[in-house]
């Protein structure tokens, strides 16, 4: 047994200075209450003959001392808190799912409900709540008490996001005490899959409150990604969405307008549906599916992707450069060769082919030290910029050994800074004899230098809640006007919605199968169910018993069987 | 507290009441067939009583010629004969202390019912009566004086005592004594708690030279109280407070001091020797007398 609001010893001295406080005022003189009586004769005599002469009165009525005092324990032990059955070694932790999944009929309230009740049976000062939605927020500090739950839940739902409990219990493990036990309970349907289970130190345990339950019933739509058009035209993407369950009353919509219904082909693997949209312009629009409601989760009946912004890009091209690079110029669909208003340009260094626009020059050996020289715009870091362009460029493919050997000087990048962007290259290597511009990395690499000059970026082809969007490091706003800040790592969308940067926006749907088909519950689990805390707590039981003895002090007062 | 100073002699002494004296009045006459006690005749007004024999306790025997002194040593109840008695005084010194109108029922009905039946008698047997209430000191309201149509005038005049304040029996009963009356009977009804103690109330009943009956009016809890818990115990005479709490010790200590009281009297009246009437005034008065004259097992 342990105590929330105090510690054993602090419970044994109470009660021990309550016994000698109530001795005390067993033993000091009382209040007298006034009787008017015949005589006093007697008793004057009595007294007198009886009266101790000391300060205090002889100790008396033994059996009403015990009785007093066995309350006053109950009501010390009552503002103790005992705690039945629990170490004080060890801390709790509760995690309240609340990702999508929860949002399946009543489970979140079901949860909410059960956290509470397990909260309440656990120590006070060593137990926290955690709700583990799109992101991790702390329900219940230590030391609080679970009332006040009500308050911090009102108003809460599950987001829409994948299960997140997994996340938490990785961090809730590094970040405890040293040398105690933690016990995690998971309140919800998130899964605590073995290997995660694995991962986790010795000391810390993990179970499970509630009981998980199927999704029977639901369906809904558990991916959507975009990817350049199979037909080729470089303009044009195709769009590919995944449902559970019947594809009935699906609504597809580009840009707010509704789009045709034979515009999408669906085929079907067993409960998957795949529907697929082909040619659908590339202008930015964003495109929604929908299935009607009506299911008990209603959070991934619904998917938006914003479609790429891909228009050609315009290069102008030098006519000293033409025998070599227009071949490989025409032969890219995202690229048009315009004599003027071009986006890029394609020159010797020296020339003014385009203007002041980037370019990609090829110069002398002898004007630059570097075979190839990134320019970069002012107030970024030339090292930075190099290690980023490295694979972007396609520089990885290109054999330089090769032309090491071939060119018989050593083949260097660099970077620097300059007003704008452009990519210096030795002419020299444009010669046949080093084999460079008849190499497969050659179209590649003149293909991705006038991307990067023209600052185009790919676009993301599949935006999920909590599935990092590869190569995509910039900072967003969120729906709230949060900035988020993937601080160079991928950027991950929380919830689903929209996330604002100030080139672009992204829009972030649940794509969960795990969350729509419920799959991950049915999984193996290593989490162990733990019993609900049912049944009367110590408190009341004390609170009970010592309302009982109250009573039964005053009908023994008022029967006269006690002073 | 109930306010028995606003009693009227009607409802002090209720038709009921006056027809059960009517049956004492034959128990009293019966005596008067085994020999002469009451209704006495003196040769020499004032030279005294003259004794003549004794004879058993009979039903119905006057209460004032017992001999309580053969009483005690031989367990049985003896009547005094005398010779040539007649008009025998009786004085009633009636305590109308505060103590007597407080609880309820006061004992102070009781005191008032037992001095009228003792009338009632002795007038029916044509002896004089006087009526002396007391309190911190003693007061004529009736000279002695007889006849059998005196009756009702003593009622109205116990029912017009009103509470008086301490309990004086050393100024009583010296006033009392001052007064010089011809010797008789004194009937002393009380409670005897006078605060001065035991002591000071045999001192003065010692210096009547009457012959003397004390009526006690007691209670059952007088010697057994328990107050249940702490109390500041008021004197309702003196003021007097005492702070008590009803620990067994002191409820034990009390139970010896009342004993030691009753002691005290019951001693008085065997050296007197006195007569004493135990009358328990939560019991029917009349009955209690009648159970005196029957049996004289009230008498100690």
């Amino acid at each position: 047994m342990s105590f929330a609001n105090l510690s054993g010893l602090g419970v044994a001295l109470g009660v021990a200075g309550l016994a000698a406080g109530l001795f005390l005022l067993q033993r000091l003189r009382v209040r007298y209450q006034p009787k008017r009586v015949i005589t006093t004769l007697f008793w004057k005599e009595a007294l007198e003959e009886a009266r101790a002469r000391v300060l205090v009165r002889r100790f008396r009525h033994l059996l009403a001392y015990l009785f007093v005092l066995l309350i006053a324990s109950l009501l010390w032990l009552g503002f103790a808190d005992p705690q039945w059955g629990e170490s004080e070694d060890a801390d709790y932790v509760i995690l309240v799912d609340g990702s999508a999944g929860m949002a399946y009929g009543d489970r979140f309230e079901e949860a909410i409900e059960a956290a509470r009740a397990h909260a309440a049976a656990l120590p006070r000062d060593r137990r926290a709540v955690l709700l583990c939605g799109s992101r991790i927020r702390t329900l219940l500090l230590p030391g609080e008490h679970e009332r006040v739950l009500d308050r911090r839940v009102d108003g809460i739902t599950p987001d829409a996001c994948p299960a997140t409990v997994e996340t938490a219990l990785r961090a809730i493990s590094h970040a405890k005490d040293t040398g105690r036990t933690l016990n995690v309970v998971v309140a919800g349907d998130a899964p605590v899959r073995d290997e995660t289970d694995a991962l986790l130190p010795s000391d810390v345990t993990v179970s499970r409150l509630t009981t998980t339950s199927a999704r029977d019933g639901n369906r809904g739509i558990t991916a959507l990604g975009v990817v350049p058009a199979s037909s080729g035209a470089w303009d044009r993407v195709d769009v590919l969405a995944e449902l559970h369950g019947e594809t009935a009353g699906l609504a597809i919509s580009v840009g707010g307008a509704p789009l045709a219904a034979n515009a999408a082909r669906v085929t079907t693997h067993g409960q998957r549906r795949q529907v697929s949209i082909r040619d659908l312009p590339a202008r930015g629009s964003l495109l929604e599916i929908t299935l009607p409601g009506g299911d008990p989760l209603s959070l991934d009946d619904v998917a938006r992707i914003r479609l790429p912004k891909r228009p050609r890009l315009k290069v102008a091209l030098s006519p000293s450069l033409s025998d070599v690079l227009e071949p490989v110029l025409a032969a890219d669909p995202g690229i048009a060769i315009v004599a003027s208003g071009a986006d890029v340009a394609v020159r010797r260094g020296g020339e003014s082919t385009g203007g002041e626009i980037p370019a990609l020059e090829w110069t002398r050996p002898d004007s630059q030290v570097e075979a190839i020289l990134l320019h970069h715009e002012r107030g970024l870091q030339s090292e930075r910029v190099l290690v980023e362009s490295f694979d972007r460029l396609g520089l990885e493919d290109v054999d330089t050994s090769d032309l090491a050997a071939r060119t018989g000087r050593v083949i260097s990048l660099g970077a620097a800074p300059a007003d704008r962007r452009g990519v210096g290259v030795w002419d020299t290597l444009l010669g046949a004899q080093y084999n460079f511009v008849h190499s497969r990395s050659f179209p590649l690499f003149v293909a991705a230098s006038l991307r990067w000059l023209a600052g185009t970026t790919d676009f993301a082809a599949f935006v999920a809640a909590g599935e990092p969007i590869r190569g995509d490091a910039t900072p967003r706003r969120d729906a709230a006007g949060r900035t988020l800040d993937p601080v160079g790592a991928a950027f991950v969308p929380p919830v689903a919605g929209a996330y604002a940067s100030d080139a672009d926006e992204l829009v972030a749907s649940l794509l969960s199968p795990e969350t729509t088909t419920g799959s991950a519950i049915a999984a193996s689990d290593a989490s162990a169910s733990v019993a609900s805390s049912g049944g009367a707590d110590a408190l009341t039981i004390i609170a009970l018993v010592a309302l009982g003895l109250l009573l039964m002090e005053w009908f023994l007062y008022r029967t006269g069987r006690m002073p | 507290m109930p306010d028995t100073t606003t009693l009227t002699a009607k409802e002090l002494f209720d038709p009921e009441f006056l027809e059960s004296l009517r049956r004492l009045h034959v128990l009293a006459r019966r005596v008067s067939r085994g020999g002469r006690n009451a209704e006495q005749r003196s040769k020499d007004l004032g030279s005294g009583i003259e004794f003549r024999d004794f004879r058993p306790y009979a039903p119905g025997d006057d209460f004032r010629a017992i001999d309580w002194t053969v009483y005690r040593r031989l367990g049985k109840v003896f009547l005094k004969l005398y010779e040539e008695l007649e008009d025998l005084p009786v004085y009633l010194l009636v305590d109308r202390s505060r103590s007597l109108f407080e609880e309820d029922p006061p004992r102070i009905r009781a005191g008032l019912r037992t001095a009228l039946a003792l009338t009632s008698i002795s007038l029916s047997q044509h002896d004089s009566v006087g009526l002396f209430p007391f309190a911190d000191n003693l007061e004529v309201l009736l000279r002695p004086s007889s006849g059998k149509g005196r009756l009702w005038r003593f009622a109205e005049s116990l029912a017009s005592l009103r509470p008086g304040d301490t309990t004086d029996f050393e100024t009583s009963i010296r006033t009392f004594s001052s007064m010089n009356l011809r010797e008789g009977l004194v009937v002393v009804v009380s409670d005897f708690f006078d605060p001065a103690g035991a002591e000071a109330v045999v001192k003065a009943l010692k210096g009547l030279r009457h012959r003397v009956l004390l009526v006690r009016l007691w209670r059952k809890t007088d010697a057994a109280p328990d107050p249940g818990g702490d109390f500041q115990l008021v004197d309702c005479e003196s003021g007097h407070t005492e702070d008590v709490s009803a620990t067994a010790p002191v409820v034990d200590a009390y139970r010896r001091s009342y004993a030691r009281f009753e002691e005290q009297l019951t001693d008085f009246a065997r050296k007197k020797p006195a007569g004493m009437l135990m009358l328990d005034t939560d019991e029917d008065v009349v009955s209690q007398l009648a159970t005196l004259f029957e049996t004289g097992s009230y008498v100690t």
